[in-house]
């Protein structure tokens, strides 16, 4: 989510400016399941 | 430093504290976006992996088990990033939102993301690459923001 916002502009104090890709990581179980996205504005 | 130890060498404060939240989500085709001119942003990459169950099991690459390494992470990231044709993460991802419920899988998601060499990523925390308004420019991570769901809300690529 936080991706989208910041490829959306919407991210407010914590913006970064120009960002277009953005990448977003997730774990589950001990530390044993992970899954990947890469997003792009 | 100073709240109490958990389990050497994790302390309290290097953990993310025990919570419920949710967040949403509306996926939807190429063609229903663009035919209604909506503003939306592109999964262009996206995979997963598992480790082994047991922690004794993951032997990683070599004859021995490296558990600063997060060989599974790194895996998913190398797929999704082919998928979405990144082929140089440090210069090609401007911002990274890395999962990291404890201190120190901050790094192992840094360098598993290939936002950093093996190893090199306590380093550059320190040095400030990956905080919101740090210096360095060449891989613009300074000036990316990765709030990582970690114990330390703070921002980290």
């Amino acid at each position: 989510m936080e991706i989208a916002q910041q490829l959306r502009g919407t991210a407010g104090a914590h913006q970064v400016n120009g960002a277009r890709v953005g990448i977003a990581s997730g774990n589950g179980g001990d530390h044993q399941f992970f899954g990947t996205m890469v997003i792009e504005a | 430093m100073t709240s109490r130890m958990i389990a050497w060498p994790i302390k309290l404060l290097d953990c993310c504290p025990q919570s419920s939240g949710g967040g949403a989500i509306v996926l939807a085709s190429e063609k229903y976006i663009k035919d209604r001119g909506l503003d939306a942003v592109w999964i262009t990459g996206v995979a997963h992996c598992s480790e082994s169950y047991y922690l004794g099991d993951r032997m990683g690459r070599g004859l021995t088990a490296d558990h600063a390494d997060a060989h599974a992470l790194r895996d998913s990231f190398a797929r999704a990033y082919k998928m979405a044709g990144v082929e140089k993460p440090q210069k090609q991802v401007h911002v990274a939102e890395l999962y990291a419920p404890f201190s120190n899988t901050e790094f192992h998601a840094i360098e598993a993301a290939g936002l950093a060499g093996l190893g090199e990523s306590v380093a550059q925390v320190r040095d400030g690459r990956f905080t919101l308004g740090g210096r360095s420019r060449s891989i613009r991570l300074a000036e990316l923001s990765v709030p990582t769901l970690s114990p330390s809300p703070r921002w980290f690529v």
